[in-house]
């Protein structure tokens, strides 16, 4: 093919200009996949903790949305209401409480948790460093929390007016704004002042029992309830990622694809101007407008699927490199995503390649005998 | 073969319009060289345009090979340009990425032959115009006769059967400029192509069966020139 050898000769004859095209496409490609990265990172964790936990279903306050912004109150006595159901094989209550604190002139958000160790459910994802058999006065945190505010064990914890010493760091109770803390029920009943109230019951099913006539049951049974599965209740903690950063993700992919289509549309048409006298030497000899467009439109391609799998790896080193430096970047890559980029960035290097397709069109064969 | 008919062109409209074809008539026969002289701005190039169906005219029919390519539309002439005529310009023109051998090749190339067998031909070519040691080198890297010559395998690699040559000496030093027509002349000639060449050069009238002049776009002298003398004909005869 003519066309794929004159493409070809005329990107790496530049290899300047390669360079800046295939540079700007990897720019665009990593900030279209890091984001989309993080965005799913970010959703995966706010449900990562509700993923961990062995419960079917979790009963809430009706109208309660997600763990992080809305509070679920119910009665305590809800208890051996559910339990009472048929096909209900366990309940345990889950009752926390969001406090706020300063840390070293920083404001940190907690999710405290009442934590029974005899529990099954509702308790710390996996410990990492120290012991779980909380007492009073002691708490589990988060390994990230630890990261972040660079509290180690045996450190101590100030709520309110009451200390609290670190006798445990554990993974998987992170959701980015704030992060899970565990801490004994007498500290617990103390602090939280909600006498016979829980937030939330976690329930397992009988094997074999239908989750979903369960939670029908429960909603029936339990005044002022909602019941979702696991994988509902997933989804709702992630929802206020999705409605929070879909809006900005969306311009900033955007803004990820004008810069690609403006990168190599710039150099693939100053490249074109700068041979116009050579595409005018194609057309006189006998080469068909066709032919031309495919030459500019490979070389586009070229450097777009270059600068793809370049910001493919470059996405991936960021992911690991930087997420050892930053807890907050969390990246979760999907082959979705990298297919879906992957068109994008096809789309991007056709978009661009349509710019000079004008200008070629418009070349006089005529003017080749011009010295 | 190629039949010029009452060539006009006229450029322009009202009080600024050139005529810079005139009513032309040229027959070019297959294995004839013509050389057309004239003063610049005569109409030489606007003629050569005409007749490799670059440019339209405003009256008269050109026929190449048979066919008039006047009335061909503009998708049909980039084929007929391919596939039956070759091209030599003043400034060389090659593509400055490609080797001397690929540039040779484009033609073939662009007609669909394969990589492989275009290089092939293209490679026969040069070696004929005594370029086999120049096969890899870059344009840049070559002398403007050498340059000329890889331009001449390029219009001659398609087997085309009019070959148009506009000023193809005026970037060269006059011996080598002469040198590289002759190449030209003899295996246009031995081909029998039918090569029409524009040039003030008057020492290239050596290499001509036919010298044109032209003057303000008429045709108004021609005379025999001395092709015998670089040119001998081995498959063709003239009546
Ligand atoms: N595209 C055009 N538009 C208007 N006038 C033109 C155009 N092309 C050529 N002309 C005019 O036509 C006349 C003939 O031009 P042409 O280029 O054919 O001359 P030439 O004999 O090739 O001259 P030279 O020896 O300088 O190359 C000139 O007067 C020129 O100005
Ligand atoms: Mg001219």
């Amino acid at each position: 093919m003519p066309t794929l050898l004159i493409a070809i000769r005329n990107l790496f004859g530049e290899r300047g200009r390669f360079i800046i095209t295939v540079t700007g496409v990897t720019f665009s490609v990593v900030l279209i996949i890091v984001l989309q990265a993080l965005y799913q990172g970010w959703t995966a964790k706010m449900g990562q903790y509700i993923e961990a936990q062995d419960a079917d279903l979790w009963v809430a306050q009706a109208g309660s949305r997600d763990m992080s912004h809305s509070i679920s109150l119910l009665p305590s006595s809800a208890k051996q209401t559910i339990t009472d159901l048929s096909s209900v094989a366990s309940v345990t209550p889950f009752i926390g409480k969001r406090v706020g604190l300063e840390i070293k002139g920083k404001d940190r958000i907690i999710y405290l948790v009442r934590y029974d160790p005899t529990a099954t459910v509702g308790g710390p994802v996996k410990l990492i460093e120290g012991r779980a058999n909380l007492s009073a006065g002691e708490v589990i945190i988060d390994r990230v929390f630890a990261n972040n505010t660079g509290f180690k064990l045996g450190d101590t914890i100030t709520v309110g007016n009451e200390s609290f010493t670190i006798i445990g760091l554990a993974s998987g109770g992170d959701l980015v704004a704030m992060s899970f803390a565990f801490i004994s029920p007498a500290d617990a009943d103390r602090l939280f002042q909600l006498p016979n109230l829980t937030s939330y019951f976690l329930i397992s099913v009988s094997p074999g029992a239908d989750r979903e006539q369960v939670a029908q049951a429960i909603t029936t049974a339990v005044p002022n309830s909602i019941v979702y599965t696991k994988e509902e209740f997933i989804e709702i903690n992630g929802q206020f990622i999705r409605e929070a950063f879909l809006p900005i993700i969306l311009v900033l992919v955007l803004i990820g694809v004008a810069t690609g289509i403006a990168v190599i549309g710039l150099t693939i048409f100053t490249s074109t101007i700068e041979k116009a006298r050579e595409y005018g030497v194609l057309k006189a000899i006998g080469a068909t407008g066709g032919q031309l467009n495919r030459v500019v439109a490979i070389q586009s391609l070229t450097s777009g699927l270059i600068g793809y799998a370049i910001g493919v790896i470059v996405s991936f080193l960021l992911g690991i490199i930087v997420g050892r430096f930053v807890p907050e970047f969390v990246v979760r890559f999907r082959l979705f995503d990298f297919a879906w980029i992957f068109a994008l960035a096809i789309v991007m290097a056709l978009s661009a390649a349509l710019i000079p397709t004008r200008r070629i069109a418009s070349i006089n064969p005529a003017d080749v005998f011009k010295a | 073969m190629i039949e010029l008919r009452h060539i006009t062109k006229v450029f322009g409209a009202g009080d600024t319009t050139v005529r810079a074809v005139n009513d032309v008539s040229l027959n070019v026969r297959p294995g004839e060289i013509v050389v057309i002289m004239g003063p610049s701005g005569s109409g030489k190039t606007t003629l050569v345009s005409i007749a490799g169906g670059l440019m339209k005219p405003t009256d008269g029919t050109v026929t190449v090979d048979g066919q008039d390519i006047t009335t061909k539309s503009e998708r049909q002439l980039p084929r007929i340009r391919l596939t039956t005529m070759g091209f030599i310009f003043q400034s060389f023109n090659l593509l400055s990425n490609l080797s001397a051998d690929e540039n040779a090749a484009i033609p073939l190339l662009l007609a669909g032959q394969g990589k492989t067998e275009a290089l092939q031909k293209s490679r026969e070519f040069l070696t004929r115009l005594n370029l086999s040691h120049r096969l890899h080198a870059r344009p840049r890297q070559l002398s403007g006769g050498e340059q000329q010559r890889v331009a001449i395998a390029r219009a001659l690699v398609n087997n085309p059967k009019v070959v148009f040559a506009d000023e193809p000496t005026a970037n060269l030093d006059r011996a080598i400029g002469h040198q590289v027509m002759q190449l030209l002349c003899s295996v246009g000639c031995e081909q029998g192509k039918s090569v029409v060449i524009v040039s003030h050069d008057e020492r290239i009238k050596d290499v001509a069966h036919r010298v044109i002049y032209i003057e303000d776009g008429k045709l108004v002298r021609e005379e025999p020139g001395q092709h015998n003398r670089v040119c001998t004909m081995k498959n063709h005869s003239f009546k």
